[in-house]
């Protein structure tokens, strides 16, 4: 056990060895010294005859380690040999841990990608959402949360006592042709600052800037994303100063955006970047954009090093009640009703910390991912338990192998750390297992989530961080799983259970007890819980929407066929529909 | 090197140390001299061996260490002596005294 603490803290043991070392070499030099030697020679001698600190050092360290590490290799080598040795015993526990560990990872993987992963960006803890709180007497909305006027955005950029700078963006799908036919592409409108806020570089030629996004309509040009040019354009070097078709608008290509950047969206990545300038082509029938009442942006902000959230937020208030006031004074602010404009004067600028960027898809999977998390946590309880109690049965009947090696000498200690060993080998192969199928049950879980959102956002990979993860949930499993066994190693006395002659396991008995309740309850959790769930699913299947949906379609207009539709009037709308259905 | 000095024998340095921490605590400058003056300078001690040998007695609780001032007036690491050490010390005293002794008789069947 010292050993193992000794690893943990060998930090603190490092700095011990080195003060240790600095006494024996000023002892020695000023020895040197009373000898007669001047203190340079002094020094070189005494560090001399030490054979050098960094070797000393080194041969320290090796001997806190090695020790510790060789026995638990060996320990190891033996749990293998005894594993395979009783192969149902192993299949049944390392399958349990397996499903309890792959299940954990392949949640954690989403919570991972949707919730926890910050941008790819230049400090992202930096970044926060700028969000109006309040009535904002808009007449025009569109999009889905957080959303702001785009002039709002412009001025809060200037707010440069608070912000090193602000950006703000909307997506939106557009209908792209790159040389043959056009194809529906999702796309991110955003402000000239975007990239410079963001701190993301080109892979290819340049990124949007404050110039690009000027004046309306006369900036057409587009930054590609890195994965779009790599999978749709193959790649091509020459794709800077290529035309593509927006809408029918041609847009020129001035550069590609960095890999592994892709928005600030984990739901929506787009395939290019398109100035705020020019959103009256790449939404069709959209001229908003000055608007002081159209909200159809997310905003966000980069804060100062020496701003804290809070100061800003504070700081911010007065000059945003100016802009109401201003606001009201516009032309064409709505006609509203007293009451209503007393709540848009009240309104006030909220700010949070947006390290992750902003996700419709995080606001609405968040919580249900926590809440499955935690099933599968339970669930992952549950594994270890059955595993335990696997152990306390074997360890039972193991009693006299226990019982021999301890009256060789063998001390309770050691015998323990052979039962952890055991663990953690069992629960590292279910680790490995469980990460084998982990990616499956990813899928699955994708599968269930709407389509729409979570399609081409969420991957069912496997990287290190995962990996590690997988890493750590085993031998968290393989501690949780062995503590018990180990404690219970060598309790009883060592002549009765010799005497015994292999007689009845009684060791442990109240703590298998323990056991088999904590598994009863965690299951009855699990049970009623997943119960719970079936009848929700089922109702609402029952259910259905609420109307007749027998003969009803549901349809959408491909773009992709040459045939586009010009739509006049409602009338021949319908007529249309109706011959095509028909 | 003088040839009237020879490096000690391998397995030996850790059964001087536990026998000049029998006799009082000292720390790792103060163990290294004290080899120097007993051993008359005979035997030569790698005083980079000294501390990897302290820690390695330390790990197997043979000793216990503390900082404390030293005679200088500066903090310094002292080892000292636990109760198995002063075990294990006994067992390689018999154990040298048996070797020694079996390799005289050994010696002594050649006269």
């Amino acid at each position: 056990m010292k050993r193992l603490l000794n690893w943990f803290r060998l930090r603190n043991l490092e700095s011990d060895l080195d003060r240790e070392l600095k006494y024996h070499i000023e002892r020695r030099v000023s020895d040197l010294m009373l000898s007669g030697l001047p203190e340079p020679g002094a020094r070189r001698q005494a560090t001399l005859e030490l054979g050098g600190i960094t070797q000393v050092q080194e041969e320290v360290r090796d001997i806190w380690l090695t020790q510790w590490l060789r026995d638990f290799a060996y320990d190891l080598r033996f749990s293998a040999r005894a594993f395979l040795r009783s192969p149902s015993f192993s299949a049944t526990a390392v399958l349990s841990l397996a499903l309890g560990i792959g299940a954990t990872t392949a949640i954690y993987s989403l919570i991972d990608q949707v919730v926890l992963h910050a941008l790819p960006v230049h400090e992202p803890q930096r970044l926060v959402l700028i969000d109006w709180k309040g009535d904002g007497a808009g007449v025009n909305a569109f999009g889905s949360y957080n959303l702001m006027p785009y002039p709002l955005c412009r001025d809060l950029h200037l707010q440069d006592q608070f912000f090193d700078g602000v950006l703000c963006r909307a997506v939106t799908t557009i209908n792209l042709s790159t040389s043959g036919d056009p194809r529906l592409a999702a796309a991110e409108i955003v402000s000239g600052t975007y990239f410079s806020v963001l701190g993301v570089r080109p892979a290819l030629g340049r990124l949007l800037t404050t110039d690009d996004d000027q004046t309306p309509g006369a900036t057409p040009v587009v930054v590609l994303s890195y994965d779009f040019w790599k999978a749709q354009l193959a790649g091509a070097p020459d794709v800077v100063g290529r035309k593509v078709l927006i809408n029918k608008h041609p847009m020129t290509v001035v550069g590609v955006a960095a890999r592994g950047f892709h928005g600030i969206d984990v739901g929506e990545v787009p395939s290019l970047w398109i100035p705020a300038a020019m959103s009256a082509q790449a939404i069709p029938g959209f001229n908003g954009m000055l608007d002081h009442r159209t909200f159809w942006m997310q905003v966000l902000g980069r804060l100062r090093p020496d701003m804290t959230l809070a100061q800003a937020q504070a700081g911010l208030q007065p000059w945003f009640k100016t802009m109401l006031d201003e606001d009201t004074r516009r032309a064409g602010f709505p006609a509203i009703t007293p009451e209503r404009r007393q709540r848009f004067l009240a309104s006030t600028l909220e700010l949070t910390p947006a390290p992750q960027g902003h996700s419709t898809l995080r606001r609405r999977l968040s919580q249900p991912l926590w809440v499955l998390f935690a099933a599968t946590a339970l669930l992952l309880g549950l594994a270890c338990l059955n595993v335990a109690g696997l152990f306390l049965a074997r360890g039972s009947a193991r009693e006299r192998e226990v019982s021999t090696r301890l009256a060789l000498g063998a001390s309770r200690g050691r015998i323990g750390r052979q039962f952890l060993a055991d663990s953690i080998l069992l629960a590292l192969a279910g680790g490995l297992l469980g990460v084998v199928l982990a990616p499956l049950a990813m899928k699955v879980l994708i599968a269930f989530l709407p389509r729409d959102a979570a399609a081409n956002a969420l991957q069912s990979v496997i990287n290190t961080r995962l990996l590690r993860f997988a890493f750590l949930a085993s031998v968290a499993t393989g501690l949780l799983t062995g503590f018990a066994p180990a404690l219970q190693a060598g309790r009883r006395s060592l002549i009765s259970s010799l005497r015994e002659r292999g007689g009845t396991a009684r060791g442990g008995l109240r703590l298998r007890r323990v056991i088999v309740m904590a598994q009863i309850a965690f299951t009855l959790i699990l049970v009623v819980g997943a119960a719970l769930f079936i009848r929700t699913l089922t109702a609402l299947l029952t259910k259905g929407p609420g109307f007749d949906t027998s003969s009803l379609i549901s349809f959408g207009i491909d773009p992709a066929s040459k045939r586009l539709l010009v739509v006049r009037s409602r009338g021949s709308f319908a007529a249309f529909m109706t011959k095509s259905v028909l | 090197m003088p040839s009237s000095r020879f490096p000690i024998p391998q397995g030996t340095l850790d059964m001087l140390i536990l026998q000049i921490l029998s006799l009082e605590p000292a720390h790792g400058y103060g163990i290294a001299q004290r080899l120097q003056q007993i051993s008359r300078s005979v035997v030569q001690v790698n005083q980079g061996s000294l501390y990897p040998a302290l820690h390695r007695l330390e790990q197997k609780r043979w000793l216990r260490s503390e900082w404390r001032p030293s005679e200088t007036g500066r903090d310094a690491k002292f080892y000292s002596l636990t109760s198995s050490g002063r075990k294990q010390l006994k067992v390689e005293k018999e154990c040298w005294a048996r070797l020694t002794g079996a390799i005289q008789l050994v010696f002594d069947e050649d006269n």
